[in-house]
């Protein structure tokens, strides 16, 4: 009885102990020391897989190299947890959060100054070391810019070349007809075509997706029309430009064609991203949408070596925009001529006769040619989806944007590289990137990567505020690349239907998405 | 030399054919539905000494190659938020023993006080948990979010002061426990001079000792598996759980089904322990029936 | 025990302590529930800028009109998942009937039947994933029962994603709850059973008109808190399809919008819209449990024993 006592006195004055310690902070990670005279810059990282050594490193660096500011991380893997305190003034203690995306501007400061700058050492200002196309997406609608990449990555078709040769595939494909073929080929050698994953938030081939809308629309109406919900007239939001039958129509028609029970691996729809990848890399399948860190995240279960980077293919019913090429043969052969010149293989004044080219003996306007040389040389990112910001309200947010110098700066940006092994959407002031110790696979992506001229992403800052805090997606959540390789007939669906049903999702919670962001 | 007798199993005794055959067949579904649960729990044993590559690929064969390091490695390997194995295991001790000791405390003291002293309200609580248990409230999830992360209680080992509540279904048991234990314990204490902390403290609780020992027990086995509340209130300050959950979901950007598998096996030894050990007191002690008000 | 006697000094230190047991649950109730019940119903009434608005009440009623809206599917999953839960009650009973009554390896059962309870459920999701994938044996045997071409993915076609739900659900809930029925059953005085047996009754009679009749309050009150709980019926919705392929309840539909919103809850009304859905079906609920409490008080008289 006395012993019950005591266990129990004793337990409850560990436990409120405790909890009353607790109220005091989380602790743990926190290395506050004041060798800068206490002024720190606390950074709230989430990991979501590039691991923490690089920003280790890129912390070290900064704080030895100057006296102002100690630079310290949190690191979680709750990507939502990170910005739970934003944008509660009197409660949130962080000055620089890495995290995902966060739409709402209200409270974070502008990094206009950190893009005009030019840090030590550094021949460009960072505003022109990023990729033109990539800040074009990170603008928003006022003109300024309140968020910068840190991470994510390009995507592509990534497909097994031991495979492919050995069904005697000696090109990749060109378009998405083409691409139809390849798998048609595929599966007569007794190799499953494609495979995805599929969770709540979607697959990998939505990233694709707005490849081959913006590639039909033109990245300028994607961007200012589509993505800004502005129909012709200039009227915002408009209904109409989401009910519009564009580009998306033309990807679930394109789409219908080899995304089926068929070609895709049964269990794709069902199961995760790693599972998914890692019957990629070690059983018969040809293809699957990835991106630059499959290598990194794959290590050890399964080699890359074997796998190839494909550029991505080009929308056949492109064709309806062209006036002088009207086949799928011809614009195959047209965008093997684009390639050819980008690739350094052929001189572009090989293909040029008078105003405009000749590809296999036919005419090609200058148009034309133009037209389809932006679509090839576009490539999905997901880079605005990892974004970093500076609370407007923090009382560090000198010391945060010299970090963010140093960050973009060519020895931080070499530090990022080193370790993860894939580029942001930005180059070095000067000279190039070291990748000598990167694998065929890294080497293969980044290539598309850097070669392309546009980067395509639906995260733009610029979005209506429908799409960022409204609730509504380009095709209603519908997850029709589910629904196309269902294996139940039921629930399988034509590019047509699905269309039908997307505009009818729309109509239906449009009033709800505007009541979202009043 | 006559054969031995064969002897019917003592719970066979004085039932007929058609009950023994009745409770064959009962047996038999109870088998196979046991069955199940013990080959689930042995197939993660399996899978936790494969690689991850054979779980994916053939994840119903045994291994080629039986890797048993791995149930150690997942002490070092299980790493969710920067918190290890270690960390999340103390979380969840603390979120489960603090949590629920913390509020068997607090709800024993509370049915007590009310139960065995009359002031003003004193029968409310009992009255109010009646109508909390009868009439469900729906849908104040979010608001619930709002004060907790008001309070700083979000993301904090203070979250365990939530537990501190004594309207809930437990008060009931103690309410009905308190109620048949005679005052003349209480009485012969006070003679001797203690005043009601002591007779509370010396004389009551440890009589309340069994019904305590079981409820905490079952609370504990609930808290120690709760996800639900701690993925929403804790993720930064992972349970095992929790840990488990973001493992397999944001933190699967490397490949180790197999150190997830394994972790599934370990985290759950404790419990299979304790049960093991108390489950006689758990199914004796507890009983909702024939609560006389 | 009074603390406050008519005409007689008032105990201190009683007064003392009756305030030390009292304060922290009153406390905490006051906050926790009271408030964040109060709360809930003003935003139910209110949008996420604090203005007074129905809209969120027109817009349950336009999406229980959508055939497709996932509230819609939520309360049909609901129901259904409830009305299995009701069927299969006596069942769990009667499990923990056999187990009391001793049936063969009961010992045994009675321990193996708490693994679900006391594995992980996060665990147990993950690995009942992977043993229903098309890798595996039970997607095989569906594929072969009903001559599909390849192995269904049980948990993402429509077909089977919900029915698969509810067996999961079934499945680790087989035993029911032994804790409280082995407790209950082991307070029937065994004279009675002795005695009837004698009489010669078999196990059904014994079970219907004596077990039942004795341990009446028990089921009573059980069946009052399933009812009360009727929109909480739900499977592992979120750990297996987080609502997809028409599985969706209203419970994790619930979850969903908490689990969804917790890093930006500042800028959507979706709090508002849970709260006001959860309004309407505490209306509801409430109106349910009261039916069941009269009826319950009707059907046996309570046994004192």
């Amino acid at each position: 009885m006395r012993n019950m006592k005591k266990v129990t006195a004793f337990f409850l004055v560990t436990v409120m102990t405790l909890s009353l310690a607790a109220c005091g902070g989380t602790g743990g990670d926190k290395k506050k020391d004041d060798y800068n005279g206490g002024k720190e810059v606390e950074i709230s990282y989430w990991n979501s897989g590039m691991g923490t050594e690089f920003l280790d490193e890129m912390c070290k660096a900064f704080n030895a190299k100057q006296s102002d500011w100690y630079v310290y991380f949190n690191a979680t893997a709750a990507g939502n947890a990170v910005t739970a305190t934003y944008p509660l003034e009197d409660v949130d203690t962080i000055d620089l959060y890495m995290s995902g995306e966060v739409p709402d501007i209200s409270k974070k400061a502008t990094l206009d100054d950190v893009l005009d700058s030019t840090a030590d050492g550094d021949k460009k200002t960072i505003r022109e070391k990023f990729d033109a196309s990539h800040l074009e997406s990170e603008v928003a609608a006022d003109g300024h810019y309140y968020s910068l990449t840190w991470g994510g990555g390009a995507l592509a078709i990534v497909y097994n070349k031991k495979l492919f040769d050995k069904v005697g595939i000696k090109e990749t494909p060109r378009t998405t007809d083409e691409l139809a073929v390849v798998c048609d080929k595929l599966m007569e050698n007794g190799i499953t075509p494609l495979t995805h994953y599929m969770n709540d938030a979607g697959t990998y081939w939505d990233y694709i997706q707005e490849v081959w809308q913006a590639q039909y629309d033109g990245m300028d109406y994607y961007r200012n029309n589509f993505y800004a919900c502005k129909d012709e007239a200039g009227n915002s939001p408009s209904k109409d430009v989401l009910t519009k039958k564009d580009g998306r129509y033309q990807v679930l028609k394109a789409m219908e064609q080899f995304i089926t029970p068929e070609y895709v691996l049964p269990g794709s729809n069902s199961q995760d991203h790693i599972t998914m990848q890692t019957k990629f890399l070690n059983e018969d399948i040809g293809m699957m949408v990835n991106g630059s860190w499959l290598s990194n995240e794959m290590e050890g279960t399964g080699s890359v070596d074997n796998f190839g980077v494909m550029k991505t293919p080009v929308l056949s019913s492109i064709t309806d925009k062209l006036s002088t090429v009207k086949n799928d043969a011809l614009l195959r052969k047209l965008i093997s001529a684009i390639d050819a010149v980008a690739d350094g293989k052929e001189e572009i004044s090989k293909y040029q006769s008078g105003d405009g080219y000749v590809v296999d003996g036919k005419q090609i306007s200058a148009a034309d040619w133009d037209i389809v040389k932006a679509a090839r040389n576009m490539v999905a990112v997901n880079y605005p989806q990892q974004t970093l910001f500076i609370p407007s309200y923090s009382d560090a947010v000198e010391g945060a944007k010299e970090f963010l110098k140093f960050f973009y700066s060519d020895e931080g940006y070499k530090i990022f590289v080193d370790n993860i092994h894939y580029t942001l959407p930005m180059k070095l002031s000067e000279g190039e990137i070291d990748r000598s110790d990167w694998n065929g696979f890294e080497i293969e992506m980044d290539d598309v990567f850097q070669k392309a001229e546009t980067c395509v992403s639906r995260h733009m800052k610029s979005c209506h505020d429908i799409f960022n805090n409204g609730g509504a997606k380009p095709y209603a959540g519908y997850k029709f690349v589910a629904m196309f390789c269902a294996s139940n007939a039921s629930d399988r669906m034509t590019a047509d239907q699905a269309w039908d049903y997307i505009v009818e999702q729309i109509e239906g919670n449009y009033k709800n998405w505007l009541a979202n962001i009043k | 030399m006559s054969k031995p007798k064969l002897r019917m199993p003592k719970s066979f005794r004085r039932k007929s054919k058609g009950e023994i055959a009745l409770h064959i067949f009962v047996s038999f579904i109870f088998f196979l539905v046991a069955a199940s649960y013990v080959y689930v729990f042995l197939w993660a044993v399996v899978a936790g000494t494969k690689t991850h590559t054979e779980i994916v690929i053939n994840p119903f064969s045994l291994p080629q190659e039986w890797h048993w390091e791995h149930f150690l490695d997942v002490f070092s390997l299980l790493e969710v938020n920067g918190k290890n194995f270690w960390d999340m295991l103390f979380n969840s001790i603390y979120f489960s023993v603090g949590a629920v000791g913390l509020q068997h405390i607090v709800t024993m003291s509370f049915a007590y006080c009310c139960t065995k002293y009359k002031f003003p309200g004193s029968e409310w609580p009992y009255v109010i948990i009646l109508i909390m248990l009868t009439l469900p409230l729906y849908g104040s999830g979010g608001a619930s979010y709002r004060i907790y992360k008001a309070l700083g209680m979000v993301d904090s080992y203070s979250h365990i002061l939530s537990a501190l509540s004594g309207f809930s279904m437990n008060f009931l048991y103690y309410r009905a426990c308190f109620k048949s234990m005679s005052w003349s314990y209480a009485e012969a204490a006070m003679m001797d001079g203690a005043d009601d902390f002591v007779i509370y403290g010396k004389v009551m609780m440890p009589m309340a000792k069994p019904i305590f020992g079981a409820l905490f027990l079952t609370g504990w086995l609930g808290i120690w598996n709760n996800y639900e509340s701690a993925l929403i209130y804790l993720p930064n300050i992972p349970t095992l759980p929790v840990g488990i959950y973001q493992f397999n979901t944001e933190m699967v950007y490397r490949a180790r089904l197999d150190i997830l598998f394994a972790a599934c096996v370990i985290i759950s030894i404790p419990a299979i322990v304790l049960f093991i050990a108390f489950n006689r007191v758990i199914t004796t002690n507890v009983s909702l029936g024939g609560i006389k008000g | 025990m009074e603390v406050f006697r008519k005409g007689k000094p008032i105990n201190k230190r009683r007064v003392l302590f009756v305030i030390c047991c009292c304060i922290l649950p009153i406390i905490n109730w006051l906050i926790f529930y009271v408030f964040a019940n109060v709360s809930s119903f003003v935003m139910a009434f209110t949008d996420k800028d604090g203005a007074l608005s129905f809209e969120n009440f027109v817009r349950f009623w336009e999406e229980l009109n959508n055939p497709v809206s996932d509230i819609r599917i939520a309360f049909r999953n609901t129901f259904l998942t409830f009305g299995i839960i009701v069927v299969t009650f006596p069942l769990k009973v009667l499990v923990s009937y056999f187990i009391y009554k001793k049936v063969p390896l009961a010992g045994v059962y009675r321990i193996l039947f708490f693994l679900p309870s006391i594995i992980f459920s996060v665990a147990l999701a993950m690995i009942f994933q992977k043993m229903i994938s098309v890798n595996g044996f039970i997607a095989q045997w569906v594929q072969d029962w009903l001559n599909l071409s390849q192995p269904p993915e049980l948990l993402a076609d429509s077909r089977f994603a919900n029915t698969v739900v509810i067996l999961h659900m079934l499945w680790l809930t087989f035993p029911g709850d032994l804790i409280i029925w082995g407790g209950t059953f082991t307070r029937i005085p065994n004279d009675v059973l002795e005695s009837a047996q004698i009489d010669g009754v078999n196990w059904w009679k014994e079970f219907t008109m004596i077990t039942v009749p004795m341990v009446w309050p028990t089921v009573a009150l059980q069946m009052v808190l399933m009812f009360c709980g009727i929109f909480g019926a739900s499977g592992a919705v979120f750990l297996l399809t987080k609502g997809m392929y028409g599985t969706m309840t209203i419970s994790a539909w619930m979850y969903l919008q908490l689990y969804n919103l917790t890093g930006s809850p500042h800028t959507s009304n979706a709090y508002n819209y849970m709260s006001a859905v959860g309004l309407i079906i505490t209306v509801i609920a409430i109106g349910i449990s009261l039916g069941i409490r009269k009826w319950t008080d009707k059907a046996f008289e309570e046994v004192e024993f």
